[in-house]
């Protein structure tokens, strides 16, 4: 058979070739002293040396697929990227980037959806997915050790088998669980176990010096048995350091028993007034019993169900407006329904329209289609959480459950007027959200989320201010994000200035983790944002 | 070329929403996460287990794809290399569709077309595999006469000479290679004694094009398919059966929609005819088998039940399943052509399933695809393993018996 | 200037600040110590009432070129032997300011003590986790300083939500998101990296406590309270284990008879060793529960400890246990550290290898659902006996460390016992939060260790 000629290409299209030139923004900073490229070329030769041939590379082949996320930070192309596959490798990096001043940003598995590992002014990308192993898994006395390419799925599958289990949150199950545990871990076992900074019993960190920091017992040799090592508490001195302060390279953190048995319910409650099921929140969250323990909006609910945008969208339109799930555990099957049973008296003490949905329910609701074993197993293990349209911005904010009622009602107003309602499956007006208490009630998450095309410039623009009001909005609601952010404002302009006028206290941890960082970073490579000399940055970038 | 086989032919510029809509949630590294049991088994795209770069997994050859389109970056010898070391198994889209409705194998497949119409694709390691095609219409570059030699060893008929109940369409493999003479016996003879009265096109049988199609030659490929339809449907058969799984994808996925025949692989009209008690398996088994499900008859075509089925039908046979299996199942190592150009890769990725069949005590894999068998056989030699690969249709003659 | 002058000059900006008859120097300043004999310090003992007042102590101390320390436990800490400045005694920081009996919080000062706290939870039905081993009574310290807590075991820890300290330069820190917004979470994280859990176990060299918000529970309709003997250690703590794993228990503690007889202050006759446990759920739920845990203890052989035994030791729930109140002989000296249950035994063996000839009580508490077990060996002496009783405790320090016990806290000869252990750059890097936050040396200096 004789190969067909490939077709002559039309003039239009060599022309275009001729007209679009490469047009990759590289360094934007005016008279940079870091990531100069010839300093950046003898980098790469010592990582490759260090390293591996294999496992240091500047291809633009590879440094494309680290230029961007979903979220809306634009594209910044790293220069190099790294494959570490230890701790020492990981202290080779730094070594090495303090010798040329080239940045370096660390990447757990690369699943941030904000931007946060696109490296302001370039530099290496530490991508840590080689690191991957789970070090120790202790059935007894409940904790894992783990490297930062170790994910939800992985330590949750190993963690099963020894009838325990990881605090998963509600983000894929290919997010690493160092990483989240450093930003943010909000999970759905956070009323009664916890979350983030309460799971994590010790790390291992690599400083950008080069040198290896260990915080909690590990550093004096101790046993990680579940509380602070010797003396003043670092064991989550990285947590929302943003990649700031060093490389984590090992954590410890605690697992809990997966009980004998496990039974849940679902309260729902059809209208939208928020009052009755916010009491029955506190309620169950007080008793305690509830393993997890969440409220999810009818939108909200949808992206887990359904297989498909038509699935989710005539899921949302089938189920109640608001519900509520809970867990319960007990040693026993009796105990686990003494357990239940009382739960649900609660709730219907607080009100006799919440009814209590019973999967044959959800099933006539939804003209006979269900995950029932997703609908299960995506609370209690793993989860993997469909996001329709493209990309979402999240609204993750925390304040008391009390405060989120008006704060919810007002939210919704305010995205309503800036971005229109549409005919959309998440209309802007209707964005989903779920609440779940923290700590037994005493304060509450709230993710409000909107849905955009990424891809779709005025559709993102739209949804990107809508979000931003609706943000600050609940802030002057006493909302906080719940994310530290002192690491990424520090730098913005004139914000050193007005800090402390208004909000001197903010303005004391984000000098002292900028002092800080001076230690640990003499020269200011890792996820290089600001200035020493001038303590601003020389870009504006939230994230 | 009169007319293409595909009356549109599609681009890659058509899914430029699912290249800029990858969200990065980086589901396709791996498998359904609820059903992993353990840590190991997450891992499921060959070339981002080995490769571990971004560009080595789906999630970043989308920005593979957008990259070029947005002209931020060029072609490098690193761009081909992560182009071609995918194995097209289709992993990364079974996961992704679902959650995302993207379609991150399609936008790989077009990435490779678009390399080929703008001549900056294909490496010099795939040249002879078109020169063979060229020069010889088969993927190993023999005579085509040697395919007539198989009408009379087989005892069927000559389809391009006689109306035949079913064409029996053998593949590249089937038709030449000795290590898989067997195999192709087997399929005979149960066809046969199922009651259909099976024909072979011989060397008027072309290599169906999947070879092409992996490697991006559209143009080539329809060339193939084009002929092979023309001859196919001039047998007038109504039933073609593929023995190879590649070519069951090629019939069911690009010919089905031009070809008169109902394109049907073996182990789809074996297990029917079991069921329908045209064929029984009575000889008992021995041993414990793992259905190694290949990925273009798997994750392609959906066919997970029916060899299943003919297996359990085997008195005696104990099977088990793989970690990852069915829409979760590890490729072999041979998809994609990959093995063609990086074959110590192709070998870790066959390693890693026998260690897997090892793990589940299998201690035999069964498949019925020859590129598979070819690769696990590999796979075996390299882990210096006790397990053995055999061909489901040889398994199923020894229980059904008689000749 | 003469140093009377000079310091009739402190004395009464001290006094200015504080008022008439919280300050008090000379011997007297040390009255707020125990086991304090034969110790001195050349101390001015300040009561400031309110945060701006500590502030104002530290920077007239600043002023003054005098070193600023603070009362931390009730024993005297062996760190301050010799030292000369001011001691702030939080006794005065005591207003409640508010009880969230919905959000399940109280904001108290750094001076309300268990009890008084307690008594006002009470009123409104609540409660909040009582200390298996303080060395403070007031319960912003005892929970920064992050002591064990008997019915911690069901419930995440750390019960101390935000706190407010004051600075070497008398700036406030405040930590959680009241670095944001003042009424509003009440969120213990941050705003940026995690730095203030540092404060807990520091000797406040960082900075001086003065408020915080703790967290409170509500009080379930029924109570039960149970207690089982053990002959076998391993069975107790086996018994513990799996009950603090089911979450079978609010408060549970177990220990020998010296433990429990220096608990209750009374001479007991009881089992080699005895677990004391209380549920507290719904009444069904505690039947339930009860039921389980008396299955499990005829399954381990225990025994049922009689009604009045139980109820003589039920009293001890519900209140502080401070270490020196278990102090039978007149003094004692604590091992305290964690493990997980499987070498509670041998490191019980270990530490009392090195108290051989002294009364030793021993006792443990599990927490994190029995995932790991405070243990606390006790030597009772005699004050003649105080050289030798301190010797073996850092002996016995040293014998658990090297079976990796963890020791949460310490200071002086054991903060540098642990320290010479521990990974320098760790080390270095609580050095340097001292020399960011206080450049001058001036909050406990040498509290922590020297050199720190």
């Amino acid at each position: 058979m004789k190969r067909p000629q490939a077709l002559p290409r039309s003039a239009y299209l060599k022309d275009m070739d001729n007209r679009r030139v490469l047009r990759r923004p590289k360094q934007m900073e005016a008279e940079p002293t870091h990531n100069l490229p010839e300093n950046v070329e003898k980098a790469l030769v010592e990582l490759k040396a260090a390293l591996g041939d294999e496992w240091a590379t500047a291809d633009d082949a590879v440094t494309c697929g680290y230029a961007r996320d979903q979220g809306f930070k634009h594209c910044i192309y790293p220069d190099i990227i790294v494959l570490p596959g230890s701790t020492e490798d990981v202290a080779a990096v730094f070594r090495i980037a303090n010798k040329y001043l080239i940045d370096v940003m660390p990447y757990g598995t690369g699943c941030n959806t904000v931007g946060l590992t696109i490296p302001l002014y370039g530099g290496i990308i530490m991508d840590g997915r080689r690191m991957d192993k789970i070090l120790a898994l202790d059935k007894d006395n409940m904790y894992a050790r783990v490297q930062p390419g170790v994910n939800y799925c992985m330590l949750q599958a190993e963690a099963l088998k020894l009838g325990l289990r990881v605090a998963n949150p509600s983000a894929p199950a290919t997010v690493s669980v160092l990483s989240n545990h450093l930003f943010c871990n909000i999970n759905l076992m956070a009323s009664k176990f916890g979350f983030g900074m309460d799971n994590v019993i010790e790390a291992q960190v690599v400083l950008p010096t080069g040198e290896v920091l260990e915080v909690g017992p590990r550093a004096s040799g101790m046993d990680p048995a579940q509380v602070a090592g010797f003396g003043p508490d670092m064991s989550n001195l990285l947590r929302f350091a943003m990649g700031t302060l060093g490389y984590v390279t090992e954590m410890t953190i605690r697992l809990y028993s997966a009980p004998a048995v496990d039974l849940e319910f679902y309260p729902a409650y059809p209208d939208d007034d928020l009052t009755d099921l916010i009491e029955a929140l506190y309620r169950l969250a007080h008793d305690n019993q509830a393993r997890e323990i969440a409220h999810l909006q009818n939108t909200f609910y949808g992206i887990f169900m359904g297989d498909n945008n038509k699935e989710t969208e005539a899921f949302v339109d089938a189920v109640p407006r608001n519900n509520i799930m809970a867990h319960f555990g007990g040693a026993t099957e009796e105990e686990a329904h003494i357990k239940l049973e009382y739960a649900r008296a609660q709730v219907q003490e607080v009100s006799d329209k919440f009814f209590f949905v019973e999967p044959e329910m959800m099933r006539d609701m939804v003209g006979g289609k269900l995950h029932l074993d997703r609908w299960n197993k995506y609370f209690r293990e793993t989860v993997r959480v469909q996001r329709v349209r493209g990309s979402f911005i999240i609204g993750a904010l925390v304040n008391s459950l009390d405060n989120f009622y008006a704060i919810e009602k007002q939210m919704r107003k305010v995205v309503t007027d800036q971005i229109g309602t549409t005919h959309g499956i998440f209309r802007p007006d209707d964005a989903s959200a779920y609440f779940q208490p923290y700590h037994m009630g005493r304060m509450a998450y709230l993710e409000f989320d909107l849905y955009t095309h990424q891809d779709d410039k005025d559709d993102f623009l739209r949804a990107y201010m809508g979000f931003f009001r609706a943000f600050f909005l609940a802030q002057g609601m006493g909302s906080i994000a719940a994310a530290g952010t002192a690491s990424l404002l520090k730098g913005l302009p004139g914000l050193d200035l007005l800090l402390p006028l208004g909000q001197p206290e903010f303005a004391r941890i984000m000098s002292l983790a900028a002092a800080v960082k001076q230690t640990v970073d003499p020269n200011d490579i890792c996820n290089h944002r600001w200035d020493y000399d001038t303590g601003t940055s020389n870009k504006i970038s939230m994230f | 070329m009169k007319e293409n086989l595909t009356k549109t032919r599609e681009l890659l510029s058509q899914y430029r929403e699912d290249y800029a809509l990858c969200s990065k949630c980086k589901i396709c590294h791996g498998n359904h996460v609820q059903e992993v049991n353990h840590a190991r088994f997450f891992r499921n795209c060959p070339s981002g287990s080995r490769f571990r770069y971004e560009a080595y997994y789906a999630s970043g050859r989308m920005e593979l794809a957008r990259a070029l389109n947005l002209k931020e970056i060029e072609v490098t010898p690193q761009y081909l290399h992560a182009l071609y070391t995918c194995m097209e198994c289709g992993s990364c889209q079974e996961q992704c569709y679902p959650v995302k409705q993207i379609f991150p194998l399609r936008v790989i497949e077009l990435l490779r077309e678009k390399a080929v119409a703008e001549g900056w694709g294909l490496l010099p390691e795939h040249a002879p595999i078109l020169k063979k095609l060229e020069e010889s219409d088969n993927y190993l570059g023999k005579p085509q006469a040697e395919r007539d030699k198989l009408i009379k060893e087989l005892g069927v008929e000559d389809a391009s000479k006689e109306k035949c109940g079913v064409l029996l369409f053998i593949g590249c493999q089937y038709s030449y290679k000795s290590e898989l003479k067997k195999a192709l016996g087997s399929a005979v003879r149960l066809l046969r004694k199922s009651g259909a009265d099976v024909g072979i096109l011989g060397s008027k049988e072309l290599c169906c094009g999947a070879p092409l199609l992996e490697l991006g030659d559209r143009d080539f490929f329809e060339a193939f398919g084009k002929e092979n339809i023309e001859r196919i449907d001039a047998t007038g058969a109504e039933t073609v059966i593929t023995l190879c799984s590649h070519c069951a994808s090629v019939f069911g996925e690009e010919y089905a929609g031009f070809m008169k025949a109902s394109p049907v692989h073996v182990t789809q009209y074996i297990s029917e005819a079991l069921a329908k008690g045209d064929l029984k398996a009575g000889k008992k088994a021995k041993g414990t088998v793992a259905w190694h499900d290949p990925c273009r008859l798997g994750r392609r075509l959906k066919v997970y039940d029916e060899p299943r089925s003919i297996l359990d039908a085997i008195p005696g046979l104990k099977r088990v399943e793989f970690e990852r299996s069915r829409g979760n199942t590890l490729c072999c190592g041979g998809g994609g052509m990959a093995a063609a150009v990086y074959p110590e890769f192709g070998l870790e990725v066959a390693k890693e399933r026998v260690y897997e069949a090892e793990f589940v005590d299998a201690d035999t894999i069964v498949t019925a695809c020859p590129w598979c068998e070819e690769m696990l056989q590999s796979g075996i030699g390299g882990r210096k393993s006790k397990v053995k690969v055999e061909n489901i249709l040889t398994l199923l003659e020894e229980s059904v018996g008689g000749k | 200037m003469s140093v009377e002058v000079v310091r009739d000059a402190l004395m009464e900006d001290l006094t200015h600040i504080v008022g008439m008859g919280n300050v008090v120097s000379g011997e007297r300043a040390l009255d707020v110590y125990e086991q304090a004999e034969g110790r001195s310090a050349d101390l001015i003992r300040v009561m400031p009432g309110t945060a701006e007042d500590v502030a104002a102590v530290v920077n007239v101390a600043r002023e003054y070129g005098r070193k600023v320390f603070s009362v931390r436990g009730r024993i005297f800490p062996e760190t301050l032997e010799g030292k000369s400045g001011i001691l702030i005694d939080p006794v005065n920081l005591n207003e409640i300011k508010k009880i969230d009996a919905r959000n399940l919080m109280a904001h108290i000062g750094a001076g309300v003590s268990f009890e008084r706290l307690e008594e006002e939870l009470a009123k409104q039905g609540l409660t909040l986790l009582m200390p298996g081993s303080a060395e403070s009574p007031y319960v912003v310290r005892s929970y920064l300083e992050r002591d064990i807590l008997v019915g911690s075991v069901t419930f995440r820890q750390p019960n101390l939500s935000i706190f407010h300290a004051v600075l070497s330069n008398g700036q406030k820190w405040v930590s959680g998101s009241q670095q944001l917004v003042m009424d509003g979470a009440n969120f213990r994280e941050d705003q940026g990296p995690q730095l203030s859990p540092i404060f807990g176990g520091s000797e406040d060299i960082f900075g001086i406590p003065v408020f915080g918000i703790v967290y409170v529970y509500p009080r379930k309709k029924k109570r039960q309270v149970l207690a089982y003997g053990f002959k076998r250690l391993e069975d107790a703590v086996g018994f513990t284990y799996k009950v603090s794993r089911n979450e079978h228990c609010f408060e549970i503690a177990g220990g020998d008879g010296t433990w429990w007889s220096s608990i209750t202050g009374k001479g007991l006759d009881l089992p080699d060793w005895t677990v004391l446990m209380s549920i507290e759920q719904h009444e069904e739920l505690v039947a339930n529960q009860a039921s389980q845990v008396a299955d499990l203890a005829k399954g381990l052989g225990a025994k049922a400890l009689s009604k009045d035994l139980t109820a003589t030791l039920g009293q001890t729930l519900g209140r502080p246990w401070y270490l020196l109140d278990r102090a039978v002989k007149g003094r004692i000296e604590a091992v305290k550290y964690y493990t997980f249950a499987e070498k509670v035994p041998a490191l019980f063996d270990a530490a009392g290898s090195v108290m051989k000839g002294m009364e030793q009580g021993r006792g443990f508490i599990p927490v994190y659902f029995g995932s790991s077990f405070f243990c606390e060996c006790d030597i009772h002496h005699e004050r003649e006996e105080m050289a030798k009783a301190q010797e073996m405790r850092l002996k016995a320090y040293a014998k658990v460390l090297e079976l990796k016990a963890l020791i949460d806290r310490g200071n002086g000869k054991l903060a540098k016992l642990v320290y010479a252990k521990t990974n320098p750059v760790s080390v270095t890097m609580v050095k340097n939060f001292k020399r960011i936050l206080d450049p001058d040396n001036l909050l406990n200096p040498g509290q922590l260790m020297e050199g720190m």
